[in-house]
């Protein structure tokens, strides 16, 4: 345990990549699912069936799967297109490869978790907005949006804790975030588990701090129901 | 000479089909400015669908709704342009409507909902906009409750400022949508107190109910609605305790008179 020591501030550092890459994802997740949940739920008949194809695809991928063919996909299109405009080829960083992969595949549960949250809404608070003559943008960002993302605030929750665990997914394609770092670690010490002790540490200090957060939110949010 | 009113309100024709049942086969009256009128008939005989055919929350299959001067068709309002769009909203800004279930916004304090319609269609200032809200929650005996949320209040306050809500908007004509049906009987009277004294102020309203006893004392006309047509229309005590009355409202009368002597 003790030669682990020295690296603790290596493998806490690797926390800045874990949590960056949850925080960006989690956002491109929100903003995917918000837009496809207002096309399944929408008028138009195509934008309808590709947002539901969307959501029946990548509700079934697994998400290693998902990275690999962002992150070796995406290099090899760029090759391509560098080849055909004559110029390097960028690098695809796995950072962003494993963010897009992210934002990508939760978007396709927040679009799930976002519908239900509307569909609790009473038609009556609706049909209340639109009798005192609200235009339908107001009904939209006065009622509806507040009421669906309180909806949906306890299930988000849970979608960006297992975002930060999935991220660890990058570290298969050499992005330096706290499972990577632990691995290295424990190679070099021959002191697996407290490499890995360590790595678990961190993310059960997210995890805590980010319960925290949710468990605010949702109490700011009650409007005087009271909460069990 | 004695001046001609014209009618706050002019019903002309309306039809409302939902897929191939007929709910409302062409119904038609007017209300005086000050008018009060209750509808009143069994369940299933249309008559809130009539209320909500008024404001277009129900899009009417035909038939025409007039505001004073101004002449609303069924037909128009079928399609999504701006125009109809802009025409509607002024619509349902002019006619204020209180829902069975009263439907506050439960993430909104009482005065926050009363708030929301003087700045979000009338365009008033925040200040202006809450003082305007303080007095009506005080016209409603609610200033206590006014930072209150929804879910802390009881049924009849709930109701008491889904009124104010409504009448924030400064409407001409006022629609009650079974106001009193979802609260206990203890809580019916607050409400139906704020109703009388709208009643008494010079308020042109329409009220769905099953508050006979409303009906019977407040109302200038009761409106007898049975399987989407109005069957009788007159002064209350003509409807409710007059000869003529038809068989269908006799046998729908009788079964609150049991109630009354029960009870």
């Amino acid at each position: 345990m003790l030669a682990t020591l020295p690296f603790l501030g290596y493998i806490v550092e690797g926390l800045m990549v874990t949590v960056g890459a949850t925080l960006v994802g989690f956002a491109g997740a929100l903003l995917i699912g918000a837009t496809l949940s207002t096309l399944i739920v929408g008028s138009n008949t195509l934008p309808r069936y590709v947002a539901s194809g969307y959501v029946t695809v990548f509700r079934a991928l697994p998400e290693l799967l998902f990275v690999f063919i962002v992150y070796y996909g995406l290099d090899i299109a760029m090759r391509a297109l560098a080849a055909r405009i004559g110029i390097a080829p960028l690098e695809i960083s796995p950072f962003a490869a494993v963010t897009i992969a992210l934002a990508m595949q939760f978007a396709a549960y927040c679009a799930e978790i976002f519908r239900d949250a509307r569909t609790a809404i009473p038609g009556g608070l609706i049909e209340a907005g639109e009798a005192i003559g609200l235009s339908g943008t107001k009904v939209r960002t006065r009622i509806v949006l507040p009421l669906m993302f309180i909806n949906a605030t306890p299930a988000l929750g849970n979608i960006f804790l297992v975002i930060l665990k999935v991220s660890a997914l990058a570290s298969v394609i050499g992005l330096e975030e706290v499972t990577r770092r632990a691995k290295v670690v424990a190679g070099t010490t021959k002191e697996p588990f407290g490499a890995f002790a360590v790595a678990g540490i961190c993310f059960l200090i997210v995890t805590a701090l980010a319960t925290a957060l949710q468990h605010y939110i949702e109490r700011r949010t009650t409007f005087g129901r009271s909460v069990a | 000479m004695k001046a001609v009113t014209r009618p706050a309100l002019t019903v002309s024709d309306i039809r409302k089909s939902f897929g191939p049942i007929e709910v409302l086969k062409g119904v038609s009256f007017a209300a005086a400015p000050g008018e009060v009128i209750s509808i009143i008939g069994a369940s299933g005989s249309g008559k809130s669908t009539l209320l909500r055919c008024l404001n277009f929350l129900e899009n009417p299959t035909s038939g025409k709704v007039a505001l004073g001067d101004e002449v609303f068709e069924a037909t128009e309002f079928a399609s999504t342009g701006r125009r109809s769009r802009a025409r509607l909203m002024g619509l349902r800004r002019r006619m204020g409507m209180v829902f069975q279930s009263f439907n506050l916004w439960p993430h909104r304090s009482a005065l926050e909902n009363v708030m929301e319609g003087p700045i979000h269609v009338l365009g008033r200032s925040k200040a202006e906009a809450e003082s305007k809200a303080l007095e009506l929650l005080a016209r409603v005996g609610l200033s206590h409750r006014a930072h209150a949320y929804p879910t802390e209040l009881s049924g009849g306050q709930q109701q008491r400022v889904a009124i104010a809500r409504m009448l924030a908007t400064d409407p001409e004509v006022l629609l009650f949508d079974e106001p009193t049906s979802a609260l206990d009987p203890e809580l019916v009277g607050e409400v139906l107190a704020v109703m009388k004294s709208l009643a008494q102020e010079g308020r042109t309203m329409l009220v769905v109910t099953h508050e006979i006893a409303f009906a019977r004392d407040v109302a200038d006309k009761v409106i007898f609605m049975n399987q989407g047509q109005i069957e009788q229309i007159g002064h209350p005590d003509e409807v409710l305790t007059g000869e003529a009355r038809s068989d269908s409202l006799r046998s729908f009368l009788a079964r609150f008179e049991r109630d009354e002597i029960r009870a």
